[in-house]
């Protein structure tokens, strides 16, 4: 019988990253690795394909067609009267899926199951990741960002409710975890949940490289025009500071944020120097206005990327929102880096030694 | 004296003139015009390879053709190239062959159009470092000296022999001058126009005006300054020996970001320009009337002794604006001695004012004026006179201007300036006194600003040659001290502290880490240390002991108090256990998102007179610091005083606090006792060492400073570093090298 893992997170989570992570280290130890992310959606898609399929084809030289990989496309919309024709049926899905993963499934290795954008995605049709875990009998590996109290209590639902739903529970990683809360996340939460009965396989720090958004997708978020900083689109942006004021106010905040986004008006050459002086990984300009020469001089020399937008400041923040970091098969850096940080902070090994004893167990209920 | 490196640029043997043309609308043409207009003594070499004769001149194709000199005085010694930018670099090369080691570019088309000029301007300035060649420009007018003379420049017209120098940051400012002081009657020694200042720039052109014997007034005009910290090395000096009068364009936010687009430098903040001024004895002008003003006064008149002056008028109502315009300015109204009022009253009409402003009355003759003058300027209580005229029927304004000029000559030591009010009837006396070098006005308010500007140099000029004296003489005791305070210094300390928060990926520190770095350098503050928990809270306010402050501690929160972030005199463990969640709660609600690392309990002060000093780090010229009146009010009284931290004395301390109106607080106001000024001071030179030891400290305050009778204690500290810091220090990190000292020599 396969080895399965199902990872289940909400958007946001890091579950590619740890995907991809896992299914490296695996396959450097030799195990073969597939990989099936049953249900993509609208905003994860390149040229119609899902970018994670593309992603972990890519660098782990899958075989299959990113079709195969990611067969579903659940945009934002996905739930239609009966008599829109134009919708594939739920059969209909449910067939694609079934073949799918018949293609992908290869009994000698370990079948790497990413889950939708949030569990429950899909709970109307059934095709949610509960009811995916429970139809291909795959363990579940849940992870979650950590940085409020209530995260905790979040997933301690999604525990209680995925044993409920009689779905084998492998543990849950802690990711993307700010530095502020990492003692709180090592020395509290973790015997909180090891309390209650729930293995805690990884508390993953926060890392700018992996975490945080790149310039990239705030350029594909914005589209707008790169004045300057092509070269350095991968570089992460950590936050986002709107600058409005005189540069005597603004100074204060442009020295505390780091790798930051600075969104301001074209116009405001001498805003737009004094970022290019702290630590900004984008200048955004808005309003449609050209800056000042001289401002594209000073983020040629520095490489800081310049995108301007013809929205007015406003609506260019209000376009930020939810951005997530996408990361592309070209980034072999960060790759690298999940790779290692995934090494380096989660039991990797202990989770292939869980996935072989359920497959042992669950193959001798069959029987 | 030395000749100055620089003097050969304004002198030189013979000038090529690389793009020299026939075409009078070429400014290669203007060039070689000037520069045989001007009288200029040299050989002049226009070079054109597709011309044979320039304006009577043997044209030559290529600066390797230049014949070789019969004498070396002849040797082509400058070359101002007016050829496109692109082709510039190519021409230097040609000069460095030929040994030419100074060069002019008025060609447009380098930094100032963009990145590709940008370049072109990058290659340039390295090739010239290469091989020793100074360059003025590119994108400049060129350069006058009315002495040598020589006018490489294609600015219209040649300006009167003078002993003004203008360094003008801007090309058109300057043509305008020139254009204007034929009418002002002004004379100029030097004209340069400083371009984008891509080797050359503002302080080489000081240092050298510095030395030049016939420069006794040095003008600028700039938008920004290229190296902060020689600017003040060399100001400082130069200011003992002659004033320089600079005006600064960008003082409003609006003009500051109209520099940063038209210079593309990034504009230091408008307080540090004012606080290296301030500290160099540059005198700062608010616009172009009072630049000239000034200039005409310190280029003819002597320097005031002192700041009394006495006013000579025949009328009583411009008397008294005068008198008000005096007083406003900080300068004082002489009182004179009881044998000026004798000899005064003696011989003026009963009617007339005899004390200050002394009234000659309407029908006074030029006899009158000449009297009432000389005994005034004689006064021993007297630094300056002002002359005022009012054109009565009887006056006889050209008269009394001959008068004055016959004063002038027989008491030449005190500064005399005249105000002749009206139009028609007083211009041929105005225009008499202007040509013998005697300012004169229309109206009072120009010639009070004058007058302040002389006296303000001479105070501030005289203190900085006692400063400079008193350095000398304890010059080697200073050394030895500051080597034994850095050695008290716990410079490991700091580092270690930096090293903790830049492994936490964070800039700004927590501010028990403030603390630390506090301590380290022998400034007193309040024992503060981080809990997560309420019992860990509780435990170490024992250890602390009661009663204790809380505040939230999260780099993200730059107003705790305004949020609940902070309760104070809490007297036991109880009561810390419960503000503890009242604050998480609270912050909780406010700032939901905002990264939290716990709270920090620290050691509640008895209250004292509650003080800011702050350091914000200016791009031009390193740290800035900041004495004021602080606490939550900081911003609305702006009760502050800045200096620059490098080399900041006691003597700067000393002024600094006098400057603000919390001096007459700390010196016991309305019988309360004084306070520590001592151990005040020397938090402010510990802040500014600490400051000048770490430059990585980018912004850093302590807000407030409790003052007491005795002592001073920091109970709230904020400090950034810098993200160069990060982006040095992080990947150590990651590379697992735990090396402490890295920091240091990583450090920017």
């Amino acid at each position: 019988m396969l080895k399965k893992i199902y990872l289940m997170g909400r958007s946001g989570s890091g579950k590619t990253a740890i995907a991809l992570g896992l299914s490296l280290l695996w396959k450097e130890k030799g195990l073969k690795v597939s990989y099936l992310k049953p249900k993509t959606a609208g905003h994860n898609l390149q040229h119609n394909q899902d970018a994670d399929a593309l992603l972990l084809k890519q660098t782990l030289g899958l075989p299959w067609e990113p079709e195969q990989i990611a067969p579903l496309n659940f945009e934002s919309i996905y739930i239609f009267g009966p008599s829109d024709h134009n919708r594939p049926s739920v059969e209909k899905m449910e067939a694609r899926l079934e073949e799918s993963f018949r293609d992908i499934a290869d009994n000698d290795g370990i079948m790497v199951i990413e889950g939708g954008r949030s569990p429950c995605a899909g709970m109307s049709l059934s095709l949610d990741d509960f009811s995916l875990a429970k139809r291909w009998e795959a363990p579940v590996l849940f992870i979650s960002n950590l940085d409020k109290d209530d995260h905790l209590d979040r997933m301690l639902f999604y525990n209680n409710f995925i044993q409920a739903r009689g779905l084998y529970m492998l543990g849950n990683i802690f990711n993307n975890v700010p530095q502020a809360i990492l003692g709180k996340a090592r020395d509290i939460y973790r015997p909180l949940l090891e309390e209650k009965g729930y293995k805690i396989l990884g508390i993953i720090p926060a890392h700018p490289a992996i975490t945080f958004p790149t310039v990239a997708e705030f350029h594909e978020a914005l589209k707008g025009e790169i004045l300057s900083g092509e070269d350095n689109m991968g570089l992460p942006v950590e936050e986002i500071v709107v600058g409005t004021m005189t540069i005597e106010g603004a100074l204060r905040y442009l020295r505390r944020a780091l790798n930051k986004a600075v969104i301001t008006g074209g116009d405001r050459s001498d805003m737009a120097l004094t970022a290019l002086e702290t630590s900004t990984s984008v200048l955004i300009l808005t309003g449609g206005l050209y800056p000042d020469i001289r401002v594209i001089s000073r983020a040629r020399e520095k490489g800081v990327p310049v995108i301007l937008v013809h929205f007015d400041t406003y609506t260019t923040i209000g376009m930020l929102q939810g951005i997530v970091r996408q990361i592309r098969p070209q980034d072999s850096k960060t790759i690298t880096l999940i790779k290692e940080e995934v090494a380096r902070h989660c039991s990797w090994e202990k989770i292939e030694e869980e996935i072989e004893y359920y497959r042992v167990f669950s193959a001798a209920k069959g029987q | 004296m030395k000749e100055q490196h620089l003097s050969k640029l304004f002198a030189p043997g013979s000038i090529a003139v690389i793009g020299a043309s026939r075409n009078p609308e070429k400014v290669g043409h203007a060039i070689v015009k000037n520069l045989l207009e001007s009288g200029y003594p040299g050989k002049i070499y226009p070079i054109n390879p597709r011309e044979e004769k320039i304006l009577g001149l043997k044209c030559f194709k290529s600066v390797k053709e230049l014949p070789t000199p019969g004498k070396k005085e002849e040797a082509v010694e400058l070359a101002v190239i007016a050829i496109p930018a692109s082709k510039v670099l190519e021409a230097v090369k040609e000069c460095a062959q030929s040994n030419i080691n100074l060069i002019i570019v008025v060609s447009a088309g380098f930094k100032e159009t963009g990145p590709d000029g940008l370049e072109l301007e990058k290659e340039l300035v390295t090739f010239c470092r290469k091989k020793n060649i100074r360059l003025l420009g590119p994108n400049c007018v060129g350069l006058i000296h009315t002495h040598t003379p020589v006018n490489a420049s294609f600015a219209r017209g040649f300006p009167r022999k003078g002993h003004i120098s203008f360094i003008s940051q801007s090309g058109a400012m300057l043509v305008s001058i020139i254009d204007w002081s034929e009418i002002a009657g002004l004379g100029f020694s030097h004209f340069v126009s400083l371009g984008n200042k891509a080797d050359l720039h503002e302080t080489d052109f000081l240092e050298y005006a510095g030395w030049d014997p016939t420069t006794r007034v040095i003008l600028c005009y700039l938008e920004d300054i290229v190296n902060g910290q020689r600017f003040l090395e060399k100001a400082s000096h130069i200011s003992t020996l002659k004033p320089i009068i600079i005006l600064k364009a960008g003082a409003s936010p609006a003009g500051a970001r109209a520099v940063t687009s038209h210079t593309g430098a990034l504009a230091g903040s408008d307080s540090a320009y004012d606080a290296a001024f301030k500290q160099s004895a540059v005198l700062r002008v608010g616009n172009m009337e009072e630049l000239f003003d000034m200039a005409f006064a310190f280029a003819n008149q002597p320097l005031p002794e002192g700041n009394k002056i006495a006013i000579v008028t025949n009328s009583g109502g411009p008397g008294i604006l005068t008198t008000d315009q005096v007083e406003k300015a900080g300068l004082h109204m002489a009182r004179f001695t009881a044998e000026t009022s004798k000899q005064l009253r003696a011989f003026l009409p009963v009617e007339a004012s005899i004390y200050n402003p002394v009234d000659v009355l309407g029908d006074a003759g030029a006899e009158r004026y000449q009297f009432a003058l000389e005994k005034v300027l004689l006064d021993p209580q007297v630094d300056g006179v002002i002359t005022l005229l009012c054109p009565t029927a009887t006056t006889e304004p050209l008269e009394v201007a001959r008068a004055v000029l016959k004063i002038r000559q027989k008491i030449p030591r005190k500064p005399l300036m005249g105000v002749f009010m009206g139009g028609k009837e007083i211009q041929e006396g105005q225009k008499l006194l202007r040509e013998a070098g005697i300012p004169c006005y229309t109206f009072p308010e120009r010639s009070v600003a004058a007058m302040e500007g002389m006296v303000k140099y001479h105070k501030n000029a005289a203190s900085l040659r006692q400063k400079k004296l008193l350095q000398e003489g304890t010059a080697e005791k200073e050394q030895k001290r500051q080597k034994v305070n850095t050695h008290l210094y716990n410079t490991a300390q700091v580092k270690a502290t930096f090293y903790d928060a830049l492994k936490e990926r964070r800039v700004v520190l927590l501010g028990h880490e403030g603390v630390k770095v506090l301590t380290a350098f022998e400034i007193p503050a309040a024992p503060s240390q981080l809990a997560r928990e309420p019992q860990e809270a509780a435990q170490k306010a024992e250890e602390i002991g009661f009663p204790v402050v809380l505040k939230i501690a999260s780099p993200k929160i730059l107003h705790k108090s305004d949020i609940g972030g902070v309760v104070a005199g809490l007297e036991n463990t109880q009561e810390v256990k419960k503000h503890f969640e009242g604050i998480m709660h609270r912050v909780q609600r406010f700032i939901p998102d905002a990264p939290f690392y716990g709270i920090e309990v620290q050691k509640m002060m008895p209250p004292g007179m509650e003080i800011i000093i702050g350091s914000s780090f200016d791009l031009q010229f390193g740290h800035l610091l900041v004495f004021g009146l602080g606490g939550i009010y900081v911003n609305l009284f702006k009760d502050i005083s800045v200096r620059l931290a490098q080399n900041l004395e006691e003597v700067d301390i000393d002024e600094m606090i006098k400057e603000t109106k919390a001096y007459h607080l700390l010196k016991g106001f309305r019988g309360s006792n004084p306070l520590d000024v001592q151990s005040l001071k020397d938090t402010i030179l510990n802040t500014a060492r600490l400051v000048t030891s770490f430059p990585e400290i980018r912004e850093m305050d302590i807000n407030p400073l409790l003052v007491y009778e005795k002592g001073v204690c920091a109970v709230d500290v904020k400090i950034t570093l810098s993200h160069d810091l990060m982006a040095n220090v992080h990947p150590a990190l990651e590379r697992g090298e735990h090396l402490v000292e890295q920091i240091v020599e990583r450090r920017i």
